[in-house]
């Protein structure tokens, strides 16, 4: 099992973890939820990790899962969330989240871990137990649907694969 | 625009609350294993401390410090000891302590079950019936949240933790607070991976349906379903399954245009605050298979909810499905009054 207390999980892969609920949700809300429920979950299922990679996948695993049990259960709630976006002040990160909150669910947390976490299409289609072929399609589509919606504004490497960062 | 950088930049601003982080450890720390406690020593010379200055200590109050200085000893060392108490119909709220730092108030309250015979083996939920008044609060937008900390299903006492935040940062002042709550939810059961021994083998294609006003979906794609008002469900086939308790059962199966159709009946979701959740299944093969969405509509008058579970799917693959689901369900509903009043200050 993991080696770490809970507050070095939180403090290692919090960020991580909030950033793909927020990728997917697009609501601080709902993101918040689901950061609270993945890192229960290292309570309740204690993980064996073999290695540092190993144990960052896991935690984007649950999140994915966790992200698939919400939509479901997302009507169900008692109250109504208020407009828990968070601002981005300037106008071009602003409209980029515009963008982003029209694409499908699906296709931002793609977008996401190939953009911003660095894992390749197989990857993804690992940690998401789906298939490769099905991930490159969605980043293919995605990609598609921000350069309509942002009318051209994204660069020409836009469509390149990036390569892997730390 | 360099998309890869912009989207980098915009990432590096999202990150969790600080509230948000120490709830959750504070959360994750009651659900390990007790680590060793702290000598029974230390824990009394601070909540005989705490006593000097409160003017009503109560006898549960050493039990949650306890708690509080297990899970959450960084915040516990800040809150005010409040203890004060209210009983009711055999459960005794105890606010215990609190803390006001500009514009968020944290509470940390216990419910102790002082029959010993209402609560089970889970902790009671409030049912979203509960209130943190202040006249100093006034106008203006907040953000309310409880949680669960800790059961003891041995002295029967929940530890719970309210948080409420002015989201115009307005700083929440020094006064008369009240918490109160008129409801309960005792006996909560959860159920997990109940096979569904339904038998798939002669599954109608186009079974017959009746359209009905929704109450609610559930899906990944809201785009796909767009603005749905009524949905033609499947027409109740008699009980295909039950569970055990008789709260849930699968009443019609059905296949058309490439889904299979599966309506489930729910009990006391009104009442009790039963709720199902059948979303998946298992191809023969083993795969695992999520459904596409949900629709639900509601009995009002009966206190009961249909959901149709819709799959994507071959025919041919549908005998070959295992079905199983979770069920989560509470045994009861208390009315009550309680209520507890306290001052703060900043």
């Amino acid at each position: 099992m993991t080696t770490k207390t809970p507050e070095q999980l939180v403090s290692v892969y919090g960020d991580m973890v909030y950033r793909l609920a927020y990728a997917q949700t697009r609501s601080r809300h709902d993101a918040d939820d689901i950061f609270q429920e993945v890192f229960l979950q290292t309570v309740r299922k204690r993980p064996v990790f073999d290695s540092v990679e190993h144990e960052k996948a896991w935690l984007l695993r649950v999140t994915l899962n966790c992200l698939k049990s919400h939509w479901r259960m997302a009507w169900r709630r008692h109250d109504t969330p208020l407009d828990d976006r968070i601002p981005f002040p300037e106008p071009e990160d602003s409209a980029l989240d515009e963008a982003l909150r029209r694409l499908t669910p699906k296709y931002r947390a793609a977008v996401h871990l190939f953009y911003y976490e660095g894992y390749t299409a197989e990857e993804i289609a690992r940690m998401s137990g789906e298939k490769p072929s099905a991930i490159r399609t969605r980043l293919t589509r995605a990609r598609t649907q921000l350069r309509e919606l942002m009318k051209g504004e994204l660069d020409d490497g836009f469509s390149q694969a990036v390569p892997r960062h730390e | 625009m360099d998309f890869h950088k912009q989207y980098r930049g915009m990432n590096e601003n999202i990150t969790p609350s600080d509230a948000l982080v120490q709830q959750t450890i504070a959360k994750m720390e009651s659900g390990r294993p007790h680590r060793a406690r702290k000598p029974l020593k230390i824990i009394l010379t601070v909540a005989a401390a705490l006593a000097c200055v409160s003017t009503a200590v109560a006898a549960n109050q050493e039990a949650v410090l306890r708690v509080l200085y297990q899970i959450a000893p960084g915040m516990a060392e800040y809150l005010q000891p409040v203890g004060q108490v209210c009983e009711d119909r055999g459960v005794k709220l105890e606010v215990v302590s609190a803390d006001v730092e500009g514009s968020t108030a944290k509470v940390y309250l216990s419910l102790t079950d002082t029959t010993g015979s209402l609560f089970g083996d889970a902790a009671p939920d409030l049912y979203d019936s509960w209130s943190l008044d202040y006249a100093g609060f006034g106008r203006g937008a907040r953000s309310y949240g409880c949680s669960t900390l800790d059961y003891d299903p041995n002295t029967h006492t929940a530890t719970y933790f309210l948080q409420i935040d002015d989201l115009n940062g307005k700083h929440i002042p020094a006064g008369a607070f009240r918490f109160s709550f008129n409801q309960l939810l005792v006996g909560r059961e959860k159920q997990e991976g109940i096979p569904v021994t339904a038998d798939l083998s002669a599954v109608p294609k186009n079974a017959p349906t009746e359209n009905h006003a929704i109450n609610g979906y559930g899906t990944m794609n809201p785009d796909a379903l767009g603005d749905m008002d009524s949905y033609d469900f499947l027409v109740p086939q008699g009980t295909l399954w039950q569970s055990e308790n008789g709260i849930c059962a699968l009443i019609a199966a059905g296949w058309r245009n490439g889904e299979l159709h599966l309506h489930y009946r729910t009990d006391g979701s009104l009442s009790l605050g039963n709720h199902a959740d059948f979303s998946t299944l298992h191809l023969a093969d083993g795969t695992e298979l999520m459904c596409d969405y949900t629709v639900t509509y509601k009995d009002f008058d009966n206190d009961t909810d249909y959901t149709e579970y819709v799959f994507p799917m071959a025919y041919e693959d549908v005998a070959g499905c295992t079905l199983t689901g979770d069920l989560y369900t509470a045994s009861n509903r208390m009315d009550g009054r309680w209520a507890v009043s306290f001052r703060l200050t900043q």
